[in-house]
Parts: C-alpha cells; sequence; structure tokens
C-alpha cells in the first residue's frame, strides 16, 4: 500500500515522466497527457512526504514497557496455593491459568504459582452477565435462523458454561495520517450526432492527526481472534483497575501473547479506520479510488486488561459447537449447524416463486 | 396567416403528388395481387404466390398485396404503402394488408386498414423471420412467410372470434432468462441463509474507537490534472434491420430497414 520509495509516473497512464526543455508543460511521451509543472510538482512533493513518513511508520513501536504491573509480594503471597484451600483435592490447570474454580467443591481457587514475573493487568471489566443470562442468550441467538436443524433446538443440552476474564491488549494511539487519492468527476452530455463523456481527473491529498482508544486485541493464544473481536465492542466506561477479588468464581487466564505480537492488529485496525475518515473528506466527486497512505503513530501505549467472556459450548451429531458471549454486553457470537435439506429447499421455493414473476416481466420487456 | 396556410397546403399537395407520382401507376399491374418490379423472383414463384394468395382471400374474403418496387424515391414508405393499400386493395369485405419492399431504400412496410387491424393488431407479428430470408436474397420465402402468417392470424380469428395475442404466447427467450435469473436468485439466497448461521467475522476497522473530537484535517488539497473526453455516436433510431409496429384508428402498420 505505501511505498517508500517516489517515482514519477504519469497520472494517466502510468509511464515515465520526463521534463522536455523548452516546454512550458511536462508532456507524457506515451499517452500525450500534458500536465502543468505546478501541478506534477505539488502532486509529486506530497508522494515524496509520504515515503518519508512510510518510513518513520515502519521505524514506530508500541511503547508496551508500561503496560501492565508487577504482582506485589502480599498479592503473590495471598494467592499462592496449589492444592484446593477448601477441600485439599489438587488443582489441575494449564500453565496459563490465573483463576479457577475447584471441580470437586466448586471453590474459587487462585493459582499465582506460574505468575512469576509475569504482569498484572491494569484494568478489568467486571462481569455483568450471569449463567443465567448467557443460557437465555444463548437460546435466543438460536431464533430468526431458518437453515436450524429441528433436532438442534429440540434436543440441546448446554455442554459445557465456563466465564472466563480472557486477557486483551487495549491499545491507545494518537496517529498522524496522509494519504492520496485519484478523484473523478464525470460529466456527461449529448450532442445532435454523439453522447461525449468527460473525466475530469484530481489528486487529492489529505492529511489529518486523530486518536484512537482501547483498541482491544486478545492475548490469549487458546482463545479464537475471530471470536474476540466479534464480541466486541466493550464499554470502557465500566473498566475498573485491577483487582484479584473480581476474579473469585471465574476462570481467569494469564496473557501468553505479547504485546508486541499483537501490535501489528491493532495497527493494521488503526489504519484502515484512518483512511477511511480521511477518504470520507474527499467529497464531491464521482469516484475516488485511493492512490496511496501511510499512517505515523506519534503516540502509542498499551494497556493490559482482562475481559469477561462467557463461554458455551454444546453438541450436535457428535459434534461441538462453541458460542462465546461478551460477559459485560451479552453479545453472543458462534456458528451453527445448519439443515442441508433446508438449505434447499427453501432457495428452491424461492426459484420456484420467481420464474413466473421474472418470465412476466420478461416476456413484457423482449 | 393565409400566405401561410396557403404554403401549408402547397407543401401538403405536392407532398402527396410526391407519394402518387413516386409509386408506378401503370395499368397492367393495377389488378395483379403480386407486384415485382425489379424481377427477384421468377414467374413460377410469382404463380405460386398469387395461388396462395387466392386462397387466403376466398378462405378470409380480404385483400392481401405483395409489392416488390424499383423505389418510391424519397417519399416515406409507410405513406406510399397506405396509398397502395387504399387505391388497389381496400375492396376486401374484411379488410385489406399489403407488404411494400422498396428496393431502393432497402426498406419494408406492412399496412392493413382499419378493419384487418381487429385481425392482426400488431403487422409486426406476422414479419417473423421476414427480414433474414429478405437479407439472405429469398425473397419468395419471405414473402411465403408472410402469406403463412396472415393465414394463421385470419384463421385464429375466425376460429376463436378474437384477435391472436401474440405476447400471451410462449416466449422461450423470456422462459430461460427467468430460470438462469430465478436460479441465481436462489443462489443468492442460498449463500445468504447459511451465511446468516453464523456471526463471528474478523474485524477489519477500529471505528469505534476513534476518539471522533480527535480528528483534525491538517492538508485538504485538491489539484485538477487533466480532462478524458471520450465520444460515441449516438444510435440512429431508424437503422436497424427490423422496425417497430404502430397502430391507430386508420390501421395498423409495421417496417423498417433490411
Amino acid at each position: 500500500m505505501a511505498n517508500t520509495s517516489v517515482s514519477y509516473q504519469c497520472p494517466n497512464c502510468s509511464a515515465p515522466l520526463s521534463f522536455i526543455p523548452g516546454n512550458k508543460k511536462i508532456t507524457c511521451e506515451y499517452c500525450g497527457t500534458e500536465f502543468e509543472v505546478a501541478a506534477i510538482e505539488e502532486m509529486f512533493a506530497g508522494k515524496r512526504e509520504l515515503a518519508a513518513r512510510t518510513e518513520e511508520a515502519q521505524a514506530a513501536k508500541w511503547d508496551t514497557q508500561n503496560a501492565g504491573d508487577k504482582w506485589s509480594a502480599d498479592e503473590a503471597a495471598a494467592l499462592k496455593a496449589l492444592t484446593c484451600s477448601s477441600c485439599g483435592a489438587e488443582l489441575v490447570c494449564d500453565e496459563n491459568t490465573m483463576a479457577t474454580e475447584c471441580v470437586y467443591c466448586g471453590n474459587p481457587t487462585m493459582i499465582p504459582k506460574r505468575f512469576d514475573g509475569n504482569l498484572k493487568p491494569d484494568l478489568v471489566i467486571p462481569f455483568k452477565k450471569s449463567k443465567a443470562d448467557a443460557v437465555a442468550a444463548l437460546k435466543k441467538f438460536y431464533e430468526g435462523h431458518y437453515l436450524l436443524p429441528s433436532n438442534f433446538t429440540a434436543n440441546n443440552r448446554v455442554e459445557a458454561i465456563q466465564p472466563m476474564y480472557v486477557p486483551f491488549w487495549l491499545f491507545d494511539s494518537s496517529i498522524t495520517a496522509q494519504a492520496e487519492f485519484r478523484a473523478e468527476k464525470i460529466h456527461r452530455y449529448e450532442t445532435a450526432s454523439e453522447v461525449v463523456i468527460e473525466t475530469q481527473v484530481f489528486n487529492c491529498q489529505r492529511a489529518g492527526k486523530m486518536s484512537f482508544e482501547k483498541i482491544p486485541v486478545d492475548g490469549s493464544k487458546k482463545m479464537d481472534d475471530t471470536y474476540m473481536e466479534s464480541i466486541e465492542p466493550f464499554d470502557y466506561s465500566e473498566l475498573v483497575p485491577f483487582a484479584t477479588a473480581y476474579l473469585t468464581g471465574y476462570l481467569a487466564d494469564k496473557y501468553d501473547v505479547p504485546a508486541e505480537t499483537c501490535a501489528p492488529r491493532a495497527d493494521k485496525r488503526v489504519e484502515n479506520s484512518a483512511i477511511s475518515v480521511l477518504r470520507s473528506s474527499v467529497k464531491n466527486f464521482d469516484n475516488v479510488d485511493m492512490q496511496s497512505s501511510a499512517v505515523v503513530k506519534d503516540v502509542g501505549k498499551v494497556l493490559y486488561a482482562l475481559v469477561p467472556v462467557w463461554i458455551l459450548t454444546t453438541r450436535y451429531e457428535d459434534k461441538p459447537y462453541t458460542f462465546m458471549m461478551n460477559g459485560q454486553t451479552g453479545k453472543v457470537v458462534g456458528s451453527l449447524p445448519y439443515d442441508s435439506g433446508k438449505a434447499f429447499m427453501y432457495p428452491a421455493i424461492c426459484t420456484v416463486i420467481l420464474i413466473p414473476i421474472i418470465y412476466f416481466i420478461a416476456s413484457m420487456i423482449l | 396567416m393565409t400566405k401561410k396556410i396557403c404554403a401549408l397546403f402547397l407543401l401538403f399537395a405536392a407532398l402527396s403528388v410526391n407519394v402518387v407520382f413516386a409509386v408506378p401507376a401503370n395499368e397492367k399491374i393495377l389488378n395483379m395481387s403480386v407486384v415485382d418490379e425489379p424481377n427477384l423472383m421468377s414467374q413460377s414463384e410469382i404463380k405460386s404466390l398469387t395461388d396462395k394468395i387466392k386462397t387466403i382471400e376466398t378462405k378470409y374474403n380480404i385483400r392481401v398485396g405483395i409489392e416488390f418496387l424499383n423505389s418510391i424515391g424519397n417519399s416515406d414508405v409507410e405513406s406510399a404503402a397506405r396509398y397502395l393499400l387504399n387505391q388497389r386493395y381496400g375492396d376486401g369485405q374484411n379488410g385489406g394488408i399489403l407488404l411494400l419492399v422498396d428496393m431502393g431504400n432497402r426498406k419494408w412496410q406492412i399496412v392493413t386498414d382499419a378493419k384487418l387491424q381487429q385481425v392482426i393488431p400488431n403487422p409486426n407479428d406476422i414479419a417473423g423471420g421476414f427480414v433474414n430470408k429478405l437479407l439472405s436474397g429469398d425473397y419468395y420465402g419471405a414473402c411465403a412467410g408472410y402469406l403463412e402468417g396472415i393465414d394463421q392470424f385470419c384463421g385464429y380469428y375466425a376460429k376463436n372470434g378474437a384477435a391472436y395475442d401474440s405476447s400471451s404466447g410462449f416466449n422461450p427467450m423470456a422462459a430461460v432468462m427467468a430460470v438462469l435469473i430465478a436460479i441465481l436468485c436462489g443462489i443468492g439466497v442460498r449463500s445468504w441463509l447459511i451465511g446468516s448461521m453464523s456471526n463471528v467475522r474478523h474485524e477489519v476497522a477500529a471505528s469505534d474507537y476513534l476518539k471522533r473530537d480527535t480528528v483534525k484535517l491538517t492538508k485538504n488539497r485538491d489539484t485538477y490534472l487533466f480532462t478524458n473526453v471520450s465520444r460515441r455516436p449516438k444510435p440512429r433510431p431508424s437503422s436497424g434491420r427490423s422496425g417497430g409496429g404502430s397502430s391507430g384508428g386508420g390501421g395498423g402498420s409495421a417496417g423498417g430497414s433490411f
């Protein structure tokens, strides 16, 4: 998308441009289009700036040093337990588990043994939705899907429901974006014998500054990135400083994907949105195509947060189906199975109904 | 004002005379049903057509004419055809119809009078395949097809008491188009239904997290570069191989070029 070098090319045919001595205009030797020197100079000055900015953008890094905090000695001491403090059963969990529930007595338990040297979250969004809310939301999610197999809902039983705090990196960034667009104004008119289409071509340069706040990117390998992006957005007005008390009764994982690894996903989203903002400022044209762009991060800050997610698993024809619900907003995401018979029947009915209607219209036209 | 009326009258008279004199007024051909001035068909073909015309005329009490002329000059082919119809084929009890082919300008016209318009509302309907045969030089075949069309329309009218509505017939082109479009719509509906079973999507933008009040445009410059001009000639309305049909109180007509 963005280049770090600039070559002078004809805006009409992309052939190399050269200045012909003695001529007041720059002429493309290939397509013959003439350009004002000032217009070309202005256009390529923008490109040079873009190229320079692109180099800067490639060099810019996120400041991840301040993301998260060290566990205090008190906190670590309070969390020391590998066996259930209630019934003494041994807790089995993976290497990233921060909090879990004893499978024997249901006692909520913290497991800080593997926390040493890891970060403490800065923020947490507490759970707002209960288990009953999650089950009800899932049932509601099934509604309105015409291809859902009939026995899926009839015999449906949620196999597992787990509330989990998922580690997220929240990226704050202030950026400077620049983009160059090729825009066209099309004027069509008719003479007595011809249809004439005049296309005026413009070079539109836009630059701007804007800030994005807390773009969430999950820092857990075992959570599907697409699912985590689908449960967005979150209401950040309910973010609170992290306290271990929020984890009691819930599963919680620590991050296992560092912020530096997650940053490109946030960068890409910021870039897309920034270009979209600039593009929306190119108005009163019939066609607009982006030619090049550069987004430079002026300030980049990262916070480490835990986000509430309900994970619901159900089974149909021996195949597990996983759904996730935003534990704050109640938004459910997932992929439902579909009935192949219905997937054939409904389109077939639609086709059969449409044939006589289209035939009637077509026979009127032909 | 009087001068203007006189001028218009003279112009109308001149145009009428032009029509009258542009078409042959040979006494010899006044009683013929098939006129072949450019000698495009053999005598046996003309006789065959004449026999067919006689059969149709007797069967339905109508007058049928076919006239191939060298040229009608600058006269309007429809006006000339209507003039000839009234002059030579206007005595049919149930009406008259004429096919006029102007070989000089390569134009054809079918006209019916008001009576036969009840039977053949759109003469274009009996010109199916007519133009292609004219183009290929099969003049006899073109005329035979024209007569066959008249026979079919008159036969339908005699049997049903109403004109055959060509739009009510089966249109294979429309049927094929309907099936294809409906299948495409069906495929589209299927894709949409299957797609609606999942709401798991990659998020490509961060618009939800943009602080709108921080957006500041620092550069906003539009530079005109050049203009491309493309021209294409307008399609000529009368240059098509086949023409449209029309009908009015005085009868129906259909015509075009070949």
